[in-house]
């Protein structure tokens, strides 16, 4: 009998059916879909809330805290190393300190392990602290400096790395690590195992409750933003936009993800559980599972051959980036990558004996 | 207390089906009216000299002791006879003395009904106590959700031991002399029933319980005290590292030009 639950599964195939979609559309025809920045934070929102449920389970097999945090330590360093293995294989050399969503879930997991026992309050206050001081710190640093051609951009020397790291890269830890957080701690009150009990946690309703109203808040700041003061619109606002995540965006964003994991396991859950949509939840499985497989590979698929072609025809392996194609193809060219993920993955890897999720389970484990 | 005049006149044993019908002068009342299922109690008073017990009477008991409420025992007094088990009780005796005789009765029939309860409590409670005795030792954050589960067992206990008490003065107290007829019954069922012992199993047991909970409660509360601490603690660390943060931060960008 598995123990997986099917809200998760289907966010995380939503993530990175939508990752694959808007990576495909803006890397060959420099077009963002209506979607895009939806995927990455449910990635990373999830990766919190798959770490919750991973340690528990570890918990309950009597495994000690030492132990996991070992085992934890250890996966968020492979996440980090194989983030700048994807970094230099994929976006080549000069861009191996763009700080990628691997880099950050790796990260995330390394700060969970530490701060898995710390109190919830405690977890919600640091992410609520990185939220804050974020727009400080961009403006400390200059972000627009780093972002000046659209793309992220910084010299190879330890400030800007670290300084990209922090609050500068695609996917800088702050506030990024806010979402990896929040997934932890909606899990620990979703999911949570009391001993001697049952594995019931809070009212799922009542966390989507606090989902819809953190959208809220997202809406409120996005609508007051025009009618506030200069330092507060334009330092620690800056409307809705991924690069930089705003903190409207990223409240906006914790509020869907939050929101989209409590109706789901308030709704989804037992239907799975009553073995309806089997096939439908088989799909979502399927993609669940390979999720890191899945973000690896379709990049080095869209992005290796468009890299080796403008090398051959210009010289310059970005020569075509962006403008390779027309939008609908390009986006065709995803959703076919998609369908033939599933038949590959559904083929051969019932199993689950092979992908970088495998690779990190034989490492790590 | 209530009285029916004869509720039951007649009915089949569960052994052998044979009709039996009580004597005429026989009133049969009811104990423990409160008294959830097994513990209520019917008392069949009947006036008279009896030199022999009527086979009606017999069967009466019987009927109750086949039907699995306990094992019956007779006792004689005075030309009394109380023929006792835990669901039913026959007193014959002259009509001067019937009363006398009930009032005791009745009065230790409390006190076993209520050891019964007490031990049928306890004897259910140890598998929980076998859960929640590493709790005595030790508290942590996933126990924190069990706090209202380990208040209610200490509040359940705490009512266990406290019926026990409440019941020690009259189970525990000496023999009065000289002794009177409702105080020789009164001994001599207490004797039979063993409550005296019972009450001191279960007065151990109980006090077992109670130290266990006791303890888990002391651990729960330092936890939550300790914890509120901690939390405060944390926060203030939280936010002396954001504050660092920006000061680091600040020097990287500076040096980054």
């Amino acid at each position: 009998m598995t123990t997986r639950l099917a809200s998760i599964d289907l966010l995380r195939t939503i993530a990175i059916v939508t990752m694959v979609l808007v990576h495909f559309s803006e890397n060959l025809a420099g077009y963002a879909p209506p979607l895009s920045g939806l995927g990455a934070p449910l990635f990373v929102f999830l990766s919190g809330t798959s770490y919750f449920l991973w340690s528990d389970g570890l918990v309950a097999r009597d495994l000690s805290d030492d132990a996991i945090a070992r085992v934890s330590v250890r996966r968020g360093l492979f996440l980090f190393g194989a983030g700048f293995a994807f970094n230099l294989f994929v976006w080549l050399p000069e861009d191996i300190f763009n700080w990628d969503v691997l880099t950050l879930i790796g990260s995330a997991l390394v700060m969970l392990a530490f701060m898995r026992r710390v109190p919830r309050e405690v977890l919600v206050l640091v992410a609520a602290v990185s939220l804050l001081v974020a727009p400080i710190l961009r403006g400390m640093a200059g972000y627009a400096e780093y972002w000046e051609n659209g793309y992220f951009e910084s010299d190879l020397t330890l400030s800007d790395v670290l300084v990209g790291y922090l609050a500068t890269g695609y996917f800088p830890l702050l506030p990024w690590i806010t979402l990896s957080l929040a997934g932890y701690v909606t899990a620990s009150w979703l999911f949570s195992r009391r001993t001697g009990g049952g594995g019931s946690g809070a009212d799922p309703l009542r966390i989507a409750a606090i989902g819809m109203g953190l959208v809220a808040v997202s809406a409120a700041l996005l609508l007051a933003r025009p009618f506030l003061a200069g330092p507060v619109a334009a330092g620690m606002l800056g409307g809705w936009t991924m690069f930089p995540p705003t903190t409207e965006y990223v409240t906006g964003m914790l509020g869907v993800a939050m929101a989209s994991l409590a109706f789901g396991h308030r709704f989804v859950d037992p239907i799975a559980a009553s073995g309806r949509l089997a096939g439908a939840f088989g799909v979502a499985r399927t993609f669940s599972q390979y999720s890191l497989t899945i973000y690896v590979v379709h990049h080095v698929v869209h992005l290796w051959p468009l890299w080796i072609y403008g090398l051959r025809e210009t010289g310059e392996p970005t020569a075509h980036w962006m403008r390779a194609m027309p939008a609908g193809m390009a986006l065709a060219l995803g959703g076919g990558f998609l369908v033939a993920c599933l038949l590959v993955l559904r083929t051969i890897g019932s199993r689950r004996s092979f992908g970088f999720e495998a690779l990190m389970r034989w490492v790590c484990d | 207390m209530h009285e029916d005049a004869r509720p039951e006149v007649g009915g089949s044993t569960a052994r052998g089906g044979s009709i039996w019908a009580l004597p005429a002068t026989a009133t049969v009342e009811r104990a423990f009216d409160d008294a959830p299922n097994q513990d209520g109690m019917e008392i069949l008073s009947m006036p008279g000299e009896h030199a022999e017990v009527p086979a009606a009477v017999d069967a009466w008991i019987d009927a109750a002791s086949d039907s699995g409420a306990g094992p019956a025992f007779w006792m004689a007094f005075q030309g009394s006879r109380i023929r006792w088990s835990p669901s039913r009780c026959a007193i014959l005796a002259p009509a001067e003395r019937l009363e006398t005789i009930r009032r005791a009765v009745i009065e230790v029939s409390g006190h076993d009904r209520t050891l019964r309860q007490v031990e049928r409590a306890l004897a259910a409670a140890w598998p929980e106590l076998d859960t929640d005795a590493p709790l005595a030792f030790e508290f942590e954050e996933r126990s924190v959700g069990r706090r209202d589960e380990l208040r209610d067992r200490l509040k359940r206990v705490l009512h266990l031991r406290a019926r026990l008490a409440r019941i020690a003065p009259a189970v525990l107290a000496p023999p009065i002399y000289p002794p009177t007829l409702a105080s020789q019954v009164a001994d001599r069922l207490r004797e039979r029933l063993r409550i005296v012992a019972r009450h001191e199993a279960a007065s151990i047991q109980a006090d077992v319980f109670r130290d266990t909970y006791d303890m888990c409660g002391q651990r729960a509360s330092d936890f939550m005290l300790a914890r509120t601490g901690h939390r405060l603690e944390w926060m203030i660390i939280v936010l002396l590292a954001a504050q660092l943060l920006l000061w680091g931060f600040e020097y990287l960008a500076t040096a980054g030009g």
